[in-house]
C-alpha cells in the first residue's frame, strides 16, 4: 500500500488535479453559455415571450448538430478553431473550447426543458404585473426552475467528467488518461482500479450534492 | 373606468383561413367603482375578453378603453405602467412556488423598481387585509387553495391598482371559500374603492357581488344589465339557464307535472325588503287562494336578501288567481308560470 502511493500517488494526484481542473473550468464556462442558449430558445419558440421563427429554428437545428458529434469526433473537427482561439491544440488548454463546445449545447437543452417546466399561468401573472421580459426570464422562471436547472447541472458536470477521460488524446492528461495509459497500455490494474474508484466516489459526490442542493430549492 | 368599443377578436386557426371568432363586437362600458362580470360557459370568450383590458390579448378591431387610454395604441413602457394599475387574480392562483407568501408579495414589487422598505411595507399592510399575516413564511405549497387565492389578491392589491381583474378565481374553490373570497372582493370593492372585472361561470359569484353583468356566448353579450334585472327577467334562453328560471329547486319534474297542468304552478322571486313581507298569508286573506309550497331557496344578491319559492296557487276561480298574480306583481315579487 506504502508502496503504492510512494510510486504512483504523486501521479494520480495529478491526474485528478487535471481531471477537475478540465472539469470546472469547462463546466462554468459551458453553464454560462448553455443558460444563454437554453433562455434563447425557450423565449424565441412560438409561445415564447418573444418569439422569433428564425433565430429559433438556427439555433434550434446548430445545438441539434452540435449534440450529434460524439465528444472524440468534436475535438478532432473542431481542431483549427481550437487552434485559432487557444492558440494550442494541446494540454488543459486546448480541450477547453472543444469541452465547451460539447457541454454548452448540452445544458443548453437540460435548461430549456426545466424552463419549459416553469407554470405559463406564473409567467402570464408577472406579465399582467408589468414586469419586463427580462425580469421574468431571469428572476421568474429562472428562479421557479432552479431546482430542476440544478439537477440537469449534475448531469451534465457528470458527463463532462466522462468526457474528460478522452481529453488525454491531446495531452491533457486527467484520470481518465491515467486509467487508459497506465492500466490498459501498460497492463497496470492497480492503477486503473484506483483511478476508477476515485472517479466513482467524484461521481457519487457530484450527484449527492445535486440530489441536496435541488431538494433545498424544492418548495412545492 | 373601462371601455370596450365594438370590440372583435380573431384567432389564427390550426388550418389555414379557418379563423376562430373568439370575440365578436362587443361593447360595454364598466364605472369607477363597480363590479363588472360576465358570464358565460367555458369557450364563450371570457378569457380573451378579460386579458384584452391589461394588453395580454390585442383586439383584432375595435377598441379596449382603460381611463381614456386604448390599451393597444400604448408604447411599451406605457403598456407596463397600465399594467401595474391593474390587478389580476387567477384561477389557478400563479403564485411563485419557490417563494414564501411575503416574497411572493415583496419580489413583484422590488421588480417593478419599488424600494425595499416600501416593499415591505405594502407586503405586511395587505396581508393583513388578506388575513394572511401570520402565515408570511409559508410557501404556497403548504396553504390550501382560498389561503393561495389570499395571497394572490395581496399581490395584486399591493401595486395599488385602480382596477382589479378575476380570471374565474373561485371557480377551483369549494363553496365556503368561495363566499370568503368573494367577500373579500367585496370589501376590497368598498374599503378601497377598487374596480373590479370578472369573468365567471358561476351565477352564485354574480348574483353575490356583481352590480352589473354581461351574459357571454360564443363571443357575442347576449343580454347585459344589472344583476337583479337580468335574473329575475332574463331574456335570453342561456340566462334563463344559468339564472335557473326553468330550474325546479331540486323538485323532480315528475311531480310537479299534476300541478303544472292546472297552470297555477308559479315561481316567485324576491329581492331585498319584498322578501319580508307576509305576501302568502295575504294570498289567502284577498283572494281565498290556499298557496301550498313545494320548494324554496333564500340567499343574498349583492348585498340584498334574495329568496325563490315554488309555489301552487290552489283555487278554481281563474279570475281569482289572475288577480292574485297582478297582486304579487305589484308588491314588487316577479312571478312566472313555470314550465317543466
Amino acid at each position: 500500500m506504502q508502496t503504492f502511493i510512494n510510486t504512483w500517488g504523486s501521479v494520480i494526484w495529478a491526474g485528478f488535479g487535471q481531471t477537475l481542473a478540465m472539469t470546472s473550468i469547462t463546466f462554468i464556462l459551458s453553464i454560462v453559455i448553455g443558460i444563454q442558449i437554453g433562455v434563447l430558445l425557450v423565449v424565441t419558440r412560438a409561445d415564447g415571450l418573444h418569439p422569433n421563427r428564425t433565430v429559433y429554428s438556427i439555433t434550434n437545428w446548430l445545438i441539434n448538430i452540435l449534440r450529434s458529434l460524439p465528444f472524440i469526433i468534436l475535438l478532432f473537427l473542431i481542431l483549427p478553431i481550437t487552434k485559432l482561439v487557444a492558440g494550442t491544440t494541446i494540454g488543459i488548454r486546448g480541450v477547453i473550447l472543444p469541452l465547451v463546445v460539447y457541454a454548452g449545447p448540452y445544458i443548453g437543452r437540460l435548461v430549456e426543458s426545466s424552463l419549459l417546466e416553469v407554470d405559463p399561468g406564473t409567467i402570464e401573472a408577472y406579465q399582467s404585473m408589468g414586469i419586463s421580459n427580462s425580469n421574468i426570464i431571469w428572476r421568474i422562471m429562472v428562479r421557479e426552475s432552479r431546482s430542476s436547472i440544478i439537477r440537469g447541472l449534475t448531469i451534465a458536470a457528470i458527463g463532462l467528467i466522462g468526457a474528460t477521460a478522452m481529453a488525454g488524446l491531446v495531452g491533457a492528461g486527467g484520470l481518465g488518461d491515467i486509467a487508459y495509459q497506465y492500466g490498459f497500455q501498460r497492463y497496470q490494474p492497480d492503477v486503473m482500479y484506483v483511478t476508477i474508484v476515485i472517479l466513482i466516489v467524484l461521481v457519487q459526490l457530484i450527484q449527492s450534492i445535486g440530489n441536496v442542493v435541488s431538494a433545498r430549492l424544492k418548495k412545492d | 373606468m373601462i371601455e370596450f368599443k365594438n370590440v372583435s377578436k380573431t384567432f389564427a386557426g390550426q388550418q389555414k383561413n379557418k379563423h376562430v371568432k373568439a370575440v365578436e363586437n362587443v361593447s360595454l362600458n364598466v364605472a369607477d367603482g363597480e363590479i363588472y362580470g360576465v358570464m358565460g360557459y367555458s369557450g364563450a370568450g371570457k378569457s380573451t375578453l378579460i386579458r384584452m383590458i391589461n394588453g395580454l390579448e390585442k383586439p383584432s378591431s375595435g377598441q379596449v378603453i382603460v381611463n381614456g387610454e386604448s390599451v393597444a395604441d400604448l408604447s411599451k413602457p406605457d403598456l407596463l405602467k397600465l399594467r401595474r394599475k391593474i390587478g389580476m387574480i387567477f384561477q389557478s392562483y400563479n403564485l411563485l412556488v419557490t417563494a414564501n407568501v411575503f416574497q411572493n408579495i415583496v419580489l413583484p414589487l422590488t421588480l417593478e423598481g419599488i424600494d425595499k422598505t416600501e416593499a415591505t411595507q405594502r407586503a405586511e399592510k395587505y396581508l393583513k387585509i388578506v388575513d394572511l399575516w401570520e402565515k408570511r413564511d409559508s410557501f404556497p405549497a403548504q396553504l390550501s387553495g382560498g389561503q393561495r387565492q389570499r395571497v394572490a389578491v395581496a399581490r395584486a392589491l399591493a401595486h395599488e391598482p385602480k382596477i382589479l381583474l378575476s380570471d374565474e378565481a373561485t371557480s377551483a374553490l369549494d363553496p365556503e371559500t368561495t363566499e370568503s373570497i368573494l367577500s373579500l372582493l367585496l370589501k376590497i370593492n368598498q374599503e378601497l374603492g377598487i374596480t373590479i372585472f370578472l369573468i365567471t361561470h358561476e351565477m352564485e359569484v354574480i348574483q353575490r357581488i356583481c352590480d352589473r353583468v354581461a351574459v357571454l356566448d360564443q363571443g357575442v353579450i347576449v343580454e347585459e344589465g344589472n344583476v337583479v334585472d337580468v335574473f329575475t327577467k332574463p331574456q335570453q334562453e342561456i340566462t334563463k339557464r344559468f339564472a335557473g328560471v326553468s330550474d325546479t329547486l331540486g323538485v323532480p319534474r315528475d311531480i310537479l307535472a299534476p300541478y303544472q297542468e292546472t297552470k297555477q304552478l308559479v315561481s316567485l322571486q324576491f329581492v331585498g325588503d319584498s322578501a319580508n313581507n307576509p305576501l302568502l298569508s295575504q294570498l289567502q286573506e284577498k283572494f281565498k287562494i290556499t298557496p301550498d309550497i313545494l320548494a324554496g331557496s333564500m340567499g343574498y344578491m349583492k348585498r340584498e336578501p334574495y329568496g325563490r319559492l315554488l309555489v301552487y296557487l290552489k283555487t278554481d276561480d281563474r279570475s281569482q288567481y289572475e288577480a292574485a298574480l297582478q297582486y304579487i306583481r305589484d308588491q314588487n315579487v316577479h312571478v312566472e308560470e313555470v314550465e317543466v
